[in-house]
């Protein structure tokens, strides 16, 4: 299975170089190798995955080594289809960077013991709770794609004055991508919480619990980006926002519930 | 005649106020500080509901946060953020939300909905100039020709009408779409009431551990009993659970009146009291015999009655019970450990300690992991392990609004942050023997320009 999730690491490595190389010179050649590596690699580690939850009999988000294995697929993915959806290649390098932290962390670094399979507790073998998980882990790519979006144009509008990067996407056009991505994170989000919140009512009585309070709070700043969207507000702002927003999803997502800080 | 000097109205309190509540920029600002507030109180301790209304509770409590904040305690506690979901300015910030909601619905929902079914087709030429999107070009071909090449390109859903200089078209695309932020904000008014009945009409009762046999009077005036007939449990041998489910009957007035299962996740609910399972501990059943074959009896620790059969409920919280052998004079002790690695034990354990009066040091000791007996003093006592049920008892008349509401707001957000509503005029006259074709565009949220200068650069294309 490790050799598997290496290989996959190895495709995101290669697609990463490329997206870079691709930001370098912006010859199409070099954008196809980038997404066919990523997808490349986003087939390995769905099939890992597959294998992983065919064994353990569950879905593969019941520990921390999972957890971030999948949302690194979540990234990969959502990475794919806002680089069909927008025509622009040149996000994928930020998207990527997140993913290849965080798969980086879960292949590489975390220990051997954390990666043993995890049986669910009885009240979370439920399909209902499961479905808020994926849901929840999907907008998170999202969120990542927005958040990368948000890199790049900062980096573009840094560089507006230099000519190394004039052939980059217009920032009207990286802005709508910002948005596009918060927008399906957003909706994806706001049912994952729904159906959450019904899971918890079914098991505990009650809507929600302080405990998982930072998903909500994640949705709460991703409103608040929508919101913001609706006074009007574009550019420098809104990018600093899903960046601003992508540090709550890492935060309620990882360091928080796996570290208790 | 001189053109009437238009004097522009000066704008008086109440409709500054009325603008201040109604604006995207306050529900903004809420939002960024429920968001900051919420964040606080996940990063800061905060005090439980039940502790916060029992003065010499939260002081006890303060004291136990005073060693981590040291001065700052006095100042967290002024604000309010050792409790901030109960306190009085987080309550402030959610009627202040629900207010600008109220307001903004009640200033845009009817043009909102009057524009929808009513859409003006034939705009004024300032508007083509002055639209958030808006381009203008001319072209050689003919006025028919135009109209019908723009037509083409536009929605499904086009009107054209003809005017005395120009004709005018009209196109949309979702454009009920739109609803979803009145269908949200409904839903989020309807939610805080939901919220509000629960907490005035509701009430909740949390950790009632029972033992097979065992009864829990309901209480709040329901004349409701709860009683455990039987508890499963699956577990693996280190102690995870695979399943486990409480076989209960509910009495009313004594009379027996509902028999279910409650597993997790699928409560039973009888006259809106809803009871959960919520989890299960391990419990001994302890007897004893004296060496002629008479039952003893036994005094639990903490209980008046003395009984000839002890339920000893434990939890990782309480995991000591004991209980006196009075004609014995003997004192027994059992400690619960979920598990001893360095024993080798790898699921759930008893230490158990016999202790004669006025001798400190036990007089037998030794693990129980199962059922079974042990003698002391020619008495044999006979252990049964098992387990018992938590249960949690739920009365919540606000659920149904909560649920409602919330799937409101989803459907509302989803309506108006994903689906693209969006609206195109345009104006094709004929002057001095060219077309002239003025676009407008408004998109009600997905804001990107880019659509619009696609489409005009399209129908451009087309019609030239």
């Amino acid at each position: 299975m490790q050799l598997i999730f290496s290989g996959a690491y190895t495709c995101f490595l290669i697609a990463f170089a490329a997206h870079l190389a691709y930001l370098a010179r912006m010859e199409d050649k070099i954008g196809l190798i980038g997404t066919a590596m990523s997808s490349a690699g986003g087939l390995f580690l769905l099939v890992g995955l597959g294998l992983r939850s065919y064994y353990a009999g569950q879905l593969p988000f019941f520990g921390f080594y999972e957890t971030l294995l999948f949302f690194t697929l979540s990234i990969v993915c959502a990475h794919l289809l806002m680089e069909r959806l927008t025509e622009a290649k040149a996000v994928g390098a930020f998207s990527l960077a997140i993913a290849l932290l965080l798969g980086a962390y879960a292949i590489f670094v975390l220990p051997s013991t954390a990666k043993l399979y995890s049986l669910p507790h009885p009240f979370f073998s439920d399909i209902l709770f499961q479905t808020h998980i994926l849901a929840t882990l999907i907008a998170y790519g999202f969120f990542a794609s927005s958040c990368g979006a948000g890199l790049l144009y900062l980096v573009r509008d840094a560089l507006s004055k230099r000519s190394f990067g004039a052939s980059w996407p217009s920032l009207e056009k990286i802005d709508e991508i910002i948005y596009r991505a918060a927008v399906i994170g957003f909706a994806l989000l706001s049912f994952g919480i729904s159906v959450g919140a019904w899971f918890f009512y079914r098991a505990f009585g009650s809507f929600w619990s302080w405990e998982h309070a930072w998903t909500f709070i994640v949705w709460l700043v991703y409103l608040a980006f929508l919101h913001a969207r609706l006074m009007r507000l574009r550019g420098r702002l809104i990018a600093v926002m899903s960046i601003l927003g992508f540090i709550f999803v890492l935060l309620s997502a990882f360091v928080i519930p796996f570290y208790g800080v | 005649m001189a053109d009437e000097i238009q004097i522009p109205k000066k704008r008086d309190i109440l409709d500054t106020l009325w603008r201040f509540f109604s604006s995207f920029r306050l529900t903004f600002s809420l939002l960024v500080l429920m968001a900051i507030a919420l964040s606080l109180g996940k990063i800061l301790p905060q005090a439980t509901g039940r502790t916060i209304a029992e003065p010499n509770a939260y002081a006890s409590w303060l004291a136990s946060v005073e060693s981590r904040y040291g001065g700052l305690t006095s100042l967290l506690d002024a604000l309010g953020l050792f409790y901030i979901t109960s306190s009085f300015w987080f309550k402030l910030l959610l009627a202040t939300l629900a207010f600008n909601v109220i307001i903004s619905e009640a200033e845009r929902l009817i043009p909102l909905l009057y524009s929808i079914y009513r859409p003006e087709i034939r705009q004024p030429e300032s508007f083509f100039a002055t639209a958030i999107h808006h381009a203008s070009f001319t072209t050689s071909k003919g006025l028919k020709q135009t109209v019908d090449k723009v037509r083409a390109l536009l929605f499904r859903k086009t009107i054209v009408e003809e005017g005395p200089s120009a004709i005018y078209i009209y196109s949309e695309r979702l454009r009920f779409a739109e609803l979803g932020i009145p269908l949200a904000h409904i839903g989020l008014i309807i939610l805080l009431i939901g919220a509000i009945l629960s907490s005035r009409l509701g009430w909740r009762e949390e950790g009632i551990a029972l033992g097979k046999g065992q009864a829990y009077e309901v209480g709040h005036n329901t004349g409701l009993a709860l009683r455990l007939d039987d508890f499963e449990v699956e577990v693996l041998p280190d102690g995870t659970p695979l399943e486990f489910h409480s076989l209960v009957t509910i009495l009313k007035n004594g009379r027996e009146v509902k028999r279910g299962s409650i597993f997790p996740n699928r409560p039973l609910s009888y006259e809106g009291v809803t009871f959960y399972q919520s989890s299960y501990g391990p419990s001994l059943m302890v007897s004893g015999m004296d060496e002629i074959g008479e039952l003893l009896l036994l005094q639990p620790f903490g209980e008046v009655e003395a009984k000839e059969e002890v339920s000893l409920l434990f939890s990782e919280e309480r995991n000591e019970r004991s209980f006196a052998v009075p004609a014995q004079n003997l004192f027994i002790r059992f400690v619960f450990f979920p598990s001893l690695p360095e024993q080798g034990i790898a699921g759930p354990s008893f230490l158990v300690e016999a202790y004669k009066g006025g001798v400190v040091e036990p007089i037998t000791r030794g693990f129980v992991r199962e059922s079974g007996h042990f003698d002391i003093d020619g008495a044999r006592y006979e252990i049964k392990f098992d387990h018992y049920s938590i249960l949690r008892l739920v009365k919540d008349p606000g659920s149904i609004f909560v649920a409602f509401g919330l799937l409101l707001m989803v459907v509302g957000f989803i309506l108006s942050f994903c689906l693209p509503s969006l609206r195109i005029w345009a104006m094709v006259a004929e002057e001095e023997g060219k077309v002239i074709v003025n676009l407008a565009g408004e998109a009600a949220l997905i804001g990107s320009p880019l659509w619009f200068s696609r489409l005009a650069e399209e129908v451009e294309r087309e019609c030239s």
